[in-house]
């Protein structure tokens, strides 16, 4: 059994920095997290993609890398940050590998969220 | 304090929690979802809100056009807001920022950052909002003093080739708008002559409001300032609806040397503008070097005063008064002059106004009044003639509490009568706050100094405020006789202040006389005293005493009645007689009550009666008078009764024909002679009683409350002296006395014997009780004494008892076996008065059944 602190950073998060956005509390941080995957942007962004939607893919995608960025959830956050960029300046990407990345972190995500909570 | 409000505006909530958790532990959070409801929670609380915390990026309503809006509210557009973006989205951050966001923080959120850029935000937004309260005036808007010294001061840096001046203004009697018609009539005032400034100033300048009534403008400088343009300024501020007859005074500095710090170029022109305070015509004034060289020897004069005080400097100067009648020296005013060491002496319309205004005015007053008092004592010991001399009682002087105990100090120190001091006041001393002035004028005036009131007619008392105003002596002001003298003799107002001053039992003191003309003017109108350089300037002690040595010689050898200046004259009685005899018995039985004028013949006790009208209390004149004068000066003052009803007493030796002759034409009596003294005060009391009936009423509902044999109170008197009992008094005696015998002895020996039994015992009551008791005659033979803290019972008992002793004892050698019984009954509690006297006459009635002579304490 591993503490909260090893499991956040195995993960790949700063668990300082992170925890210092929500003062220390874990539990309010496990609420908030677990927020995440109640949240529809992941939704939104995947849709909005396979619609051709950038501008819909843009407002999703800025969305996550605020909340994955605020919840410090490092190596997510960077795959989100791939794409939000791109997004803005409507250039032509490799989108779908790109939603593949963030899919495959957010499962990453589930997992640390799952870890953390049976700590 | 409770603590400030946040509106964290976002549409996430993991975003919205993790913020308003950063900011929970300092500020209360209000949260909203979009820009809409952002909108409506902003309305409602609009005013509490100290910051805002946006995302641009939101559904509904995105942070750009929630920002749009409130920028252009004005109810909303001075809350700061902090916009949250992506980390490394500059464009983000430019465009909330040309949005009119004041800051933004980036996502992922640093806590350390965010609390402090909110802080300092809500920091700058009230210290803005603080300066922009001092900046300006609350009640105008124009800048406040602070503010306009320093725009003032940035406008002369920017501006080093233009000319600018400094114009203040000054509302006279502006205390006066706010005292008459209100404060917020006062105020809206202001604010018009506010607009006119801004109106006025709008493009050439700036202005500001320095506290109550002080405008000052800056004002670049285009022209000549002349009387035209204020002139006119004035009639546009009078023009207001508030404004009733104020008087603008402008004040100007000319900007030259710029190193002058502003605020006191400000304080010049304001110097400027009351250097011609109170002159009429005059709208402006421009400080320069005249009015600085002025203020500079104020200043020079302020510093001096101390010193001079200490060193003696200030030296006391009699200007003598005369009487008009015989032009005898009646006595002086004291003026105070200053005689400095290097610039010699001073005048004193330089230096008394200037002390008036800083207050040393009255330190000086006591000075003078000290070494008048020291004057005073010395001629009394050299024998001189007791003169009286006024001092000047300022204004601030009496604001001071405790001027009576200052005055009555120096009196007893000097061993003087207060009456050989009059205090002068100036007229214009009872406009403000006459209520507590004429309370301390009045005390004074008990105390026995006399009162000249100085100056006047040249202030505004109204007929109404001089009846209130404690006063013997009117002093008129000289500028007014100066006018008045102008003008035809019956037309003047002056006779009229001289018949009121008549009828109010006021002399009259004319001072400044400095023509014959003046003079002559005074005479036809009946003044009393004159005081002017036609008759003497001020001078010295010294020249003043050489004035008292001859004024004694000339009394001495030729005017036996000189007119001294007096207060209140007592009422005059004018015994006109050819035999000396019946004058100096006169003079002897009424000369403590009335000022007595003998005259011998008819022409002298006309020429008495000249200008005395209105102090005649009664003429005793005798019909025989040399040349058949008598019936003529009885048909004289006859002649007169509508104005001056004296009463006339007429004499002669027995002769029923001018006895019926004299009744006929108009006397009021009639006395033959010979007579006695005796019955010619009779005579002239009840005369003059009957001619002032208030106080004759006054003396007979005093004689309805005195028993007429003991001159104690009677029934009535006792019920309406008899206050209810109050509990500090307790415990109340309450005795009644009954004399023994009494229907014997008025059986056996008369009611005269009776009558002075009674008087005898009231004499008695008085000298054994103590001055608060009461004491009344109850009934024929009763009487009641209330004697108030009286100790216990006991105490009562053996007071009672003395008195029944005593009074057995005094009758024990007369011939009449007189005694008297007493019920006591004593009261602990407060009740009816009648009911203990109810039991004191059930311990009499007991006393005087037991043992007749004896006292009863009552016992329940």
């Amino acid at each position: 059994m591993s503490s909260f602190r090893e499991c956040f950073e195995a993960y790949g998060a700063n668990y300082d920095v992170t925890m210092e956005r929500f003062m220390g509390n874990e539990a309010l941080y496990l609420r908030l997290f677990g927020m995440l995957f109640a949240d529809d942007n992941l939704q939104r962004l995947g849709d909005a993609l396979a619609a051709g939607d950038i501008t819909g893919a843009f407002e999703a995608a800025h969305t996550l890398k605020g909340v994955t960025g605020n919840l410090g959830l490092e190596p997510l956050y960077r795959a989100v940050c791939e794409i939000v960029e791109p997004l803005r300046s409507r250039e032509e990407r490799d989108y779908k590998s790109m939603h593949e990345e963030i899919l495959a972190q957010f499962q990453r995500a589930r997992e640390l969220l799952d870890n953390l909570k049976e700590g | 304090m409770p603590q400030k409000l946040i509106l964290v505006v976002e549409d996430n909530q993991i975003n919205r929690t993790v913020l308003s958790g950063i900011l929970f532990a300092e500020y209360r959070i209000l949260e909203a979802e979009n820009g809409q409801e952002a909108l409506s929670l902003l309305k409602e609380h609009k005013d509490e809100i100290s910051l805002i915390l946006l995302d641009i990026i939101m559904p509904v309503m995105d942070g750009y056009t929630f920002l749009s809006i409130i920028k252009a509210d004005p109810a909303y557009s001075g809350i700061p807001v902090i916009v949250t973006t992506q980390s490394g989205s500059e464009s983000d951050e430019v465009t909330a920022l040309s949005y009119g966001a004041n800051d933004f923080v980036a996502k992922p959120y640093k806590p350390q950052i965010i609390l402090h850029r909110v802080a300092s935000l809500i920091n700058l937004r009230e210290t803005a909002a603080m300066i922009n309260q001092f900046q300006y005036d609350r009640l105008t808007g124009l800048y406040s003093k602070e503010f306009f010294y320093q725009r003032v001061k940035e406008t002369l840096q920017q501006s080093p080739e233009r000319e600018f001046d400094i114009v203040c203004s000054d509302i006279e009697n502006f205390k006066l708008v706010n005292d008459i018609f209100g404060v917020p009539a006062g105020d809206r005032l202001l604010c018009g002559v506010a607009d006119l400034y801004t109106k006025f100033v709008s493009g050439k300048g700036i202005c500001g409001r320095f506290g109550a009534d002080h405008f000052a403008c800056l004002l670049e400088r285009h022209w000549e300032y002349n009387d035209k343009l204020f002139v006119e300024a004035n009639a546009l501020i009078n023009a207001l609806p508030n404004a009733k007859n104020v008087v603008v005074k402008w004040g100007i500095y000319n900007i030259v040397d710029r190193t002058v710090p502003v605020e006191q170029m400000c304080d010049r022109a304001l110097l400027a503008a009351r250097s011609i305070k109170g002159q009429y015509g005059k709208y402006f004034a421009t400080y320069d070097d005249e009015l600085r060289g002025k203020l500079l020897r104020e200043q020079t004069i302020t510093e001096g005063m101390e010193a001079a005080l200490a060193q003696e400097q200030f030296v006391v100067y009699l200007q003598p008064k005369y009487s008009i009648k015989d032009g005898g020296l009646a006595g002086a005013e004291a003026l105070v002059r200053w005689n400095h060491p290097q610039w010699g002496f001073q005048h004193p319309g330089e230096f008394i106004p200037l002390f008036e205004r800083n207050g040393f005015i009255t330190r000086l007053d006591q000075y003078v009044w000290e070494k008048v008092c020291a004057m005073l004592r010395e001629w009394e010991e050299k024998g001189y003639e007791p003169l009286p001399v006024s001092v000047n009682v300022s204004r601030a002087d009496v604001y001071q509490a405790d001027l009576p105990d200052i005055l009555i100090h120096l009196i007893q120190k000097y061993k003087l009568p207060p009456s050989r001091l009059h205090l002068e006041i100036t007229e214009s001393a009872y406009t403000e706050n006459p209520g507590q002035i004429i309370a301390t004028v009045n005390r004074l005036r008990e105390l026995g100094f006399v009162i000249e009131m100085d100056d006047f007619g040249s202030g505004y008392s109204s007929l109404n405020m001089l009846n209130k105003m404690p006063l013997d002596i009117l002093k008129l002001d000289m500028n007014f006789i100066q006018s008045e003298t102008a003008k035809p003799a019956d037309q003047g107002i002056l006779r009229f202040i001289m018949d009121l001053a008549r009828w109010m039992n006021l002399s009259v003191v004319a001072e400044g006389v400095e023509t014959k003309t003046q003079l002559e003017r005074l005479r036809e109108i009946g003044g009393d005293y004159v005081q002017g350089y036609y008759f003497a300037r001020p001078m010295p002690k010294a020249e003043f005493e050489v004035l008292l040595l001859e004024a004694a010689k000339a009394s001495k050898e030729k005017a036996p009645h000189r007119a001294k200046l007096r207060a209140q004259q007592r009422p005059l009685l004018l015994v006109a007689d050819e035999e000396e005899s019946y004058r100096v018995q006169a003079q002897q039985t009424f000369g403590s009550r009335y000022q007595v004028v003998g005259a011998p013949d008819g022409a002298s006790a006309l020429a008495a009666l000249d200008g005395n009208e209105h102090r005649v209390a009664a003429v005793v004149l005798s019909l025989t008078l040399p040349d058949c004068a008598g019936f003529n000066v009885l048909d004289q003052l006859v002649g007169m009764r509508d104005i001056w009803n004296i009463p006339v007493i007429a004499t002669s030796p027995p002769s029923e024909q001018l006895e019926e002759r004299a009744l006929e034409l108009g006397a009021d009596d009639f006395v033959c002679k010979p007579y006695s003294q005796k019955s010619l005060w009779r005579r002239v009391m009840r005369t003059v009683g009957i001619r002032s009936s208030a106080q004759r009423e006054r003396a007979l509902e005093k004689e309805a409350y005195r028993d007429y044999l003991t001159g104690l109170l009677n029934r009535r008197g006792l019920s309406a002296a008899c206050d209810p009992i109050r509990e500090e008094d307790l415990p109340v005696a309450v005795y009644l006395f009954d004399l023994d015998n009494l229907k014997q002895i008025n059986d056996t020996l008369g009611h005269l014997e009776g009558d002075g039994l009674i008087q005898r015992f009231g004499a008695l009551l008085s000298r054994h009780t103590r001055k608060s008791d009461l004491l009344a005659r109850y009934g024929g033979d009763e009487f009641i004494v209330i004697m108030q803290r009286m100790g216990d019972e006991q105490a009562a008992l053996a007071k009672g008892e003395e008195i029944c002793r005593v009074f057995r004892e005094s009758c024990r050698t007369d011939r009449v076996p007189a005694a008297c019984s007493a019920g006591i009954a004593v009261c602990h509690a407060q009740e009816p008065l009648a009911d203990v006297i109810a039991r004191a006459d059930e311990a009499l009635y007991r006393a005087k059944s037991d043992n007749k002579g004896g006292c009863c304490l009552w016992k329940g």
